[in-house]
């Protein structure tokens, strides 16, 4: 069996409960930097310790530019200062992308359900929507999110958890808060976000969807269906199961977050993807056909962004049909809706000033 | 091929109206591209079409002689001509061989030749599974001998056809494409006689062709007509083949998907669609693709899907604008 365990001591990728053995937590890790893979290291011998079944930890480092030998040399150095009972329960591997995904390293089992899971796992965080689950912009894009929501401020504990982010990830990223002066120089406790204004709040959604990977579709026939019509039958598609991690964003999503906003009609539809599964597409409009990279001067009908879900985790079950709001404000600075985008950000700020 | 003249679609159709003896007309059915042009382009006067033969179909099967033969001598009496040729200008006598007989094709009269001539056909009798596709009856008329010919997928054309103003009755969209897409299950050799066209291009490109104008309709309305062909295709099926709707639902996209994976077959597709149904459009190569692989999701596959269910699917939610 599988699931995604958290504590208070980290979050833990993948645990696997071995019917005939130890379990195996698994942590996976993007990174290129020593100090994040003793920190999961860390994080998993205190999961271990914690675990209520026996279990054993398996660190897997994601393409990372740490060699092999280093690792190892890791590992080795990490075993000689945890207690012995744990140590050796602690395992450290490399999984690179490419057209044959590669595992190795050390392994606490190479049982086939679990290499099985382990390489589904790996999979799942190189899929191109993955790609930003670590980086600093999706710290961002989570707590200002939450502030645009009015939600309570999340302790840098609870940040890590939600975005599976490293400590130094959270820790650059609210540095970068600090130098916009949306953050005050305490270390400990609640982050709040100050005041966040118009300009700034378009900078931030501006930046946060260049983060973003974009697909983009045309219809050749001239006949594609209403972006409204097409956000219908996606819907269609998602009560029949047949779409996945996916939310309308754009202006569609902006005028259903703000009925009032006197907005333009919606010149194409943005759908923001989170799972990298765009095979609904088909499903939506099988005559769309994706624009080659760096063509321009094309009408877009769809517009997909591949993508983390910076929604805050609490709102995604009440409204999952619907983007963020800062996936929102991106597509219409992407779209060149600037006035647009100008009035969104406005009422979003005035929203959440009133629910301060 | 020889290009055709462009003809207005409701101007024929009025002249064939016309011509047609009261008591036959509730059994006529008019099928093909002077069909499809007239449901599309009826209101617009700048649409035309290049059409050489105005197909009208006797149904049902049990009137069908006797009304291609009260036709012909009416139309015969009217000044119509045989259309010109070796094998269509001469009528059998009762001493001709059935295979012998030439089909019933006849020019409406006037001072200059026309452009088009109208071709009877029969509705099919019952559908018999194994039985040869294409059937072949003799009338008899007061000018000689003729046959009128009926194909099994033809029985689609009799299935709720639209009643126009004019007395008459033109077959769906629908109905056509799919006996079109039954009929070429794959793309054979058989050309065009007189051209290097295949027949299942043409026909299978005309299938196209009629999603493109529902869709292009579609969007003009803001209805989402297309979307209800899959479960009318279906109702269809099961009235007129009964225990072989099934088969036939799951295997109706054959041929169109062989001739959306040739890239050669597609070209001369729509090159023949926009001699045609196509004339007066600017339908792009890109485009002709869109609209296969739109209709192959859109109404093939969910036309696939019915049987299973045994029961259409609800229509999606009508189209916002």
């Amino acid at each position: 069996m599988i699931g995604r365990d958290s504590n208070e001591d980290g979050l833990v990728s993948m645990h696997w409960q071995n019917p005939a053995g130890p379990d195996v937590l698994t942590e996976i890790r993007r990174t290129s930097t020593v100090r994040d893979v003793r920190e999961a290291m860390l994080a998993l011998a205190y999961a271990i310790e914690a675990s209520a079944r026996p279990a054993s930890g398996l660190c897997i480092v994601l393409n990372s530019r740490l060699s092999m030998d280093r690792l190892d040399e890791e590992l080795t150095r990490f075993r000689a200062i945890v207690k012995p009972g744990v140590a050796e329960h602690i395992h450290l591997a490399a999984a690179t992308s490419g057209p044959v995904m590669a595992v190795k390293g050390s392994f606490p089992t190479q049982e086939p359900g679990f290499m099985a899971a382990l390489h589904a796992a790996v999979q799942r965080e190189m899929a191109p929507s993955a790609a930003g689950r670590f980086t600093r912009q999706q710290v961002k894009a989570l707590l200002v999110e939450r502030w645009l929501w009015g939600l309570p401020a999340l302790s840098l504990a609870d940040t890590r958890r939600q975005t599976g982010a490293s400590y130094a990830t959270v820790a650059a990223a609210l540095d970068e808060l600090r130098q916009l002066h949306l953050l005050g120089d305490e270390r400990e406790g609640p982050i709040v976000i100050r005041d966040l204004r118009p300009p700034l709040l378009l900078k931030l959604a501006d930046e946060h969807g260049s983060a973003r990977k974009l697909v983009r579709f045309v219809d050749p026939t001239g006949l594609a269906k209403l972006p409204s019509a097409m956000a219908t039958r996606l819907e269609s598609l998602r009560g029949r199961g047949e779409a996945g991690q996916v939310a309308v964003g754009g202006v569609l999503g902006a005028v259903h977050h703000f009925e009032d906003l006197n907005i333009t009609a919606a010149p194409r539809l943005d759908l923001s993807v989170f799972d990298g599964d765009m095979t609904f597409v088909r499903q939506l409009d099988a005559g769309l056909m994706e624009v080659p990279k760096g063509r321009t001067n094309t009408k877009v009908t769809l517009a997909v962004h591949l993508q983390r879900d910076c929604r805050p985790p609490e709102l995604r079950k009440s409204d999952a049909a619907v983007a963020a709001y800062l996936d929102c404000l991106a597509d219409l600075l992407e779209v060149g809706l600037q006035a647009d985008a100008e009035e969104f950000a406005y009422a979003l700020c005035e929203k959440a000033r009133l629910s301060a | 091929m020889t290009i055709a003249a462009m003809l207005s679609p409701a101007e024929v159709l009025t002249q064939v109206a016309a011509a047609l003896p009261d008591e036959v007309r509730p059994n006529v059915v008019i099928i093909g591209s002077l069909a499809a042009a007239y449901h599309f382009f009826a209101a617009d006067s700048d649409r035309a079409i290049r059409t050489k033969d105005v197909d009208c179909l006797f149904s049902p099967h049990s009137k069908a002689v006797a009304a291609a033969a009260v036709v012909t001598d009416r139309l015969i009496r009217a000044n119509w001509t045989l259309r010109e040729g070796p094998d269509w200008s001469v009528p059998g006598t009762k001493e001709s061989r059935d295979e012998d007989l030439p089909m019933v094709r006849l020019r409406p009269p006037g001072t200059g030749a026309s452009p088009w001539f109208l071709e009877l056909l029969s509705a099919p009798p019952q559908y018999e599974p194994g039985g040869s596709a294409k059937k072949q009856r003799r009338i008899e008329t007061s000018a000689g001998h003729f046959a009128i010919c009926s194909f099994d997928y033809l029985a689609l054309a009799e299935w709720q056809p639209i009643e126009l103003p004019l007395q008459i009755r033109i077959a769906r969209p629908e109905m056509m494409a799919l006996a079109n897409l039954l009929h070429h299950p794959v793309i054979s050799d058989t050309l065009i006689a007189g051209t290097n066209y295949k027949r299942a291009n043409k026909d299978l490109g005309r299938v196209l062709a009629l999603a493109y104008l529902t869709t292009l309709r579609d969007r003009r309305s803001g209805e989402d007509e297309l979307s209800e062909w899959p479960s009318r295709m279906w109702l269809a099926l099961q009235e007129k083949f009964g225990g072989q709707a099934r088969q036939l639902a799951a295997n109706a996209g054959a041929g169109l998907a062989e001739l959306l994976g040739s890239a050669a077959d597609l070209d001369q597709a729509l090159r023949i669609a926009s001699l045609g149904l196509l004339a007066s459009l600017d339908v792009s190569p890109e485009a002709f693709v869109a609209t296969g692989a739109r209709f192959m999701a859109e109404v093939i596959d969910e036309l696939a899907a019915l049987p299973a269910g045994d029961t259409p699917r609800p229509p999606l939610p009508a189209q916002q604008r």
